[in-house]
């Protein structure tokens, strides 16, 4: 379980965790009843405060994603596939929102962000082959 | 409870600690910061009974510093300062022997651990030690006996990031296990960004800020705003600001009251950045951003 934090990130570090967390569910790299590590463990690893990594763990399980069996530990639950599809589709709301507050703040108009993300959507959806060939 | 002081008052002609609470439960780490002159020391002399306090309670291990106690309190305290005031002639082998006599629980074990993990030569004399080795033996000379409460009072400055990396890496270890606790010392807060959960902050004797690190760094934020919203928005919600012309950069420590005043005024996030504990402790105690 990989984790990185950073002070400069407006997010507080138990957030970055919780989110890192949630994604490594999402791309399925944690599985349903996949052991975690304790929190002193996880403070140690990523040399953090263990209250950071309390209340990270705190508000995953709250949300659903992990549970914890007293003297046994702490694992990631079972998520359905329908949840796992409406967790994807949340997270893409909240990227796409910033991204496209972003450019509203540029001065950008519905169409002109709309062309630039089927662009990007060609663009990106074409094989990394082709890609190459276009640019040589 | 590890630290559990109240209401700390010692006055010099020149300087008075006034109102100090330090509270440390067991298995966190404390980072008390401030200035230089601040009371961050004399704090700690007052903790560890080397100097009387004028007023204030002090109970270390659920104990009062009293001739009964005061020998039980000695031997679960682990000290470490910014000079080391070893015998400079002397082998580092001869002064870890001389030191572990006064300590019952020395674990002979984890002191060889230690010292070979900091790659110590214990044939070298101490004076002969390098900055970064001095304090490295001094940490294991500090641990050797397994101590509940570890006092760190500025033992990095003056050491390179990689030496402070490791050392955070043996705090970490030691509080791990959930049963002792640190208090470290420092205006070099990089190291606190990291592992410290809990802050007090003095400044002039005072304490000018104390709560968990993530409830600080949760809440106090660096904003980029223009001027006429800085001015729309209630002034009690910054400690500091700075104006660039029609821009500003303020400090806020109710992030998340004025996120929500920011976005009914202008219906968008604010732009905040997330501080260092030095960029916080510089607007708390200058008011600068």
């Amino acid at each position: 379980m990989y984790i990185h934090l950073s002070q400069k990130d407006v997010r507080p570090l138990y957030e970055q965790i919780v989110d890192q967390v949630k994604a490594l569910i999402m791309d399925g790299t944690l599985s349903a009843g996949e052991s975690l590590p304790s929190i002193r463990q996880l403070a140690q690893q990523l040399l953090t405060s263990v209250i950071t990594v309390r209340r990270a763990y705190d508000e995953l399980e709250h949300q659903g994603y992990i549970y914890t069996r007293p003297g046994l530990g702490t694992f990631v639950s079972e998520i359905s596939e329908g949840e796992l599809a409406r967790m994807r589709q949340e997270q893409a709301v909240e990227l796409l929102s910033t991204a496209i507050r972003k450019c509203r703040a540029l001065g950008l108009g519905k169409e002109e962000i709309e062309d630039v993300i089927e662009n990007l959507l060609e663009q990106l959806d074409q094989p990394k082959e082709d890609r190459h060939d276009n640019r040589s | 409870m590890i630290i559990e002081a109240r209401k700390l008052c010692k006055e010099y002609p020149a300087f008075q600690l006034k109102d100090v609470d330090i509270l440390l439960p067991e298995g966190y780490v404390l980072g008390l910061i401030g200035p230089n002159g601040a009371g961050k020391t004399t704090t700690i002399k007052l903790l560890m009974n080397i100097i009387p306090p004028d007023a204030g309670e002090i109970r270390l291990f659920g104990m009062q510093w009293n001739e009964a106690n005061e020998e039980l309190i000695k031997q679960e305290i682990g000290y470490v300062g910014e000079e080391q005031p070893f015998y400079d002639q002397m082998s580092v082998k001869w002064t870890s022997n001389f030191v572990r006599q006064f300590y019952p629980n020395w674990d002979d074990e984890f002191y060889a651990d230690l010292i070979n993990r900091f790659e110590i030569d214990e044939r070298n004399k101490v004076g002969d030690l390098s900055k970064g080795n001095r304090v490295r033996f001094a940490l294991a000379v500090a641990l050797a006996h397994k101590p509940r409460l570890l006092i760190l009072d500025e033992p990095t400055s003056g050491l390179d990031p990689l030496i402070r990396h490791e050392i955070l890496k043996i705090l970490a270890e030691i509080i791990s296990d959930g049963t002792r606790s640190i208090l470290f010392s420092t205006h070099i807060t990089e190291d606190l960004d990291k592992i410290a959960d809990y802050i007090v902050l003095l400044n002039d004797g005072r304490v000018l800020l104390s709560d968990e690190k993530d409830q600080i760094t949760a809440e106090t934020k660096k904003v980029y705003l223009k001027r006429d919203d800085f001015h729309r928005l209630p002034s009690d919600l910054f400690i500091a600001h700075k104006m660039i012309s029609n821009e500003c950069v303020a400090v806020t420590t109710k992030f998340h009251e004025l996120k929500r005043a920011y976005e009914s005024i202008t219906g968008d996030e604010p732009q905040a950045f997330g501080m260092s504990l030095d960029e916080v402790m510089l607007a708390y105690v200058k008011g600068e951003v």
